[in-house]
């Protein structure tokens, strides 16, 4: 029996108060433990399918699975222990400047209610895996932005979700820096993490070799394995 | 009991962490909590006088001439029995007289060849708004030639009674809703510089519960604090009023005593001062909570999807 996607978007419509149109009928499969870019221009919706993912929007049409759960009209009251098993980074970190690297970790912990025990546990953990053992007392702005971004990181995987969804994780790094953020989110997805990555970053979805979705209009255009970007796709779109 | 140790060092972090702000806050709940105190001090007191004017409302029955007593105890038995009467009381002829005496310095006793005052029976009623009724059944009563109670005179009071009842009420409901708005808005911005945490609560999935405790905890601490020192502004401010009016000889028998006062106050300025808080933490952090979790820069721009 084939295995049901993790994330199944089935002519998902999005549709904002203000009556823009940021998805169009989207169709998307993502399997358990697949690392995936999304791609295409400045405001083609890749956001809103990713907000989708982690309950910030609701589809105006279509259905929306995750996790095997239909969260298409999901009542808010469920959204929370849902949103525990989706990992969520963005461009600009968001941490909390008065608290340091490890109680921006544990904050992640805390606010659900985790025993302490078990915080202690995690928290040096998942410092570890992003490599910033080091850098427990810092706060976040004695840190580099790739630092930052790495804490940013390990709050979104402390509770070890079954999805990582990172919003232009890259968009405010150099590119070495960079890569070895999306170096650190392939390592998380070898541990069975699926990741769904947006990006603008040709040269990063081209040194990587993933599953590439391709997205203009709300729509997916093309959806390639070990695909390569290049901005002249969008250029030749705009030219056709 | 551990989320409870991280709500309380949550919420006294973040009133340390933004202590100028708390500051400004505190200031700000203690001088609402203040003017309410002084709208609740003339309302008790004005509530007090309206009841001890009302509750000592007297009626007097004119019993006739040579009545036996006898006949008096009788005529007791019937009006005690009578609805809206509380207590009935025999003054005789002698006790009339001599209660006449106290209020002139003049030997009436020179003036008058005998008594001329008829024994009478002082009915004490429950309700002010029942007497004109009650005269009327004492009147017909056999051995009663005349009753009053100075009717006109309350006729006059109870309108104003009332009239000084409602402004107070409304004054409250005016004054706690001024508190109410006052502390909101202090508290918003307590908790716009905490936003962030609130949308990051929101988005590694704490429930809107365990989002909301940590404000309404500092909402009452808040309102709890305020009003202690408004207690004691007030108290202060009562205390001298009264030591005032005593200096000057000024007879003050409807003003409640400082103790009774201070004790109501308590009762009314925690509870109100509480409660204000925790429902101004509450609407407060709902408002930040309505936009839900994380919207990125370029979306509130509007620049892109």
């Amino acid at each position: 029996m084939p295995q049901e996607p993790i994330i199944h978007f089935q002519r998902v419509s999005l549709v904002y108060p203000n009556l823009v149109r940021a998805l169009d009928g989207i169709e998307l499969e993502v399997n358990k433990g697949e690392f995936c870019f999304l791609v295409g221009p400045t405001g083609c919706g890749k956001s809103s399918l990713l907000r989708c993912v982690y309950l910030a929007e609701h589809p105006s049409n279509g259905r929306l699975r995750v996790l095997g759960r239909d969260i298409t009209h999901i009542p808010p009251s469920r959204t929370p222990h849902l949103r525990r098993k989706i990992g969520v980074v963005f461009q600009d970190f968001q941490l909390l400047e008065h608290r340091t690297v490890a109680e921006n970790v544990a904050f992640a912990l805390q606010v659900i209610g985790a025993p302490v025990d078990d915080i202690r546990r995690k928290v040096p953990l998942a410092l570890r895996m992003v490599g910033l053992e080091g850098k427990t007392d810092m706060r976040p702005d004695e840190l580099s932005g790739g630092e930052q971004q790495r804490v940013a990181i390990a709050r979104a995987i402390i509770n070890t979700p079954p999805i990582l969804v990172c919003d232009e994780p890259t968009g405010n790094l150099d590119p070495d820096t960079s890569r070895e953020i999306v170096r650190l989110l392939t390592l998380i997805n070898q541990r069975g993490t699926t990741v769904l990555m947006a990006t603008h970053d040709a040269q990063i979805v081209n040194t990587f070799r993933r599953r590439v979705v391709y997205i203009e209009d709300g729509k997916v255009l093309w959806d390639r394995d070990q695909g390569e970007y290049s901005a002249d796709d969008e250029k030749l779109r705009l030219l056709s | 009991m551990r989320n409870f140790g991280f709500f309380l060092k949550e919420t006294i972090t973040g009133i340390r962490r933004h202590s100028g702000g708390s500051l400004v806050t505190f200031i700000q709940v203690f001088i609402s909590l203040f003017f309410l105190g002084l709208c609740l001090l003339f309302i008790i007191n004005t509530n007090h006088f309206v009841d001890s004017f009302l509750n000592n409302l007297e009626m007097g029955a004119f019993l006739e001439e040579g009545l036996s007593s006898d006949q008096a105890v009788e005529l007791m038995d019937i009006i005690e029995n009578l609805p809206g009467v509380r207590e009935v009381t025999y003054v005789s002829k002698e006790e009339a007289f001599s209660m006449m005496q106290q209020y002139t310095t003049v030997d009436i006793s020179d003036l008058v060849r005998e008594n001329p005052l008829p024994a009478s029976l002082e009915i004490t009623v429950t309700s002010p708004r029942a007497a004109n009724e009650l005269k009327e059944s004492i009147a017909l009563l056999e051995g009663v030639t005349d009753v009053r109670y100075g009717e006109s005179q309350l006729q006059t009071l109870l309108p104003m009674f009332y009239g000084l009842e409602i402004i107070s009420f409304f004054w409250a409901v005016f004054t706690a809703g001024a508190t109410l708005f006052t502390i909101t808005n202090t508290i918003k911005l307590a908790i716009l510089s905490r936003k962030r945490e609130i949308k990051i609560m929101q988005l590694v999935g704490a429930t809107s519960w365990f989002i909301r405790l940590p404000f309404l905890i500092e909402g009452l601490i808040y309102g709890v604090i305020g009003a202690a020192l408004a207690l004691g502004l007030v108290g202060i401010t009562y205390d001298l009023v009264l030591k005032f009016m005593e200096s000057r000889n000024i007879f003050n028998p409807w003003l409640v005593n400082l103790d009774v006062m201070i004790g109501n106050l308590a009762v009314m300025l925690f509870v109100l001062g509480g409660v204000i808080g925790i429902l101004a933490s509450l609407i407060a952090v709902d408002k930040h909570m309505e936009d839900d979790v994380y919207t990125p820069p370029f979306l509130k721009e509007g620049v892109g999807t």
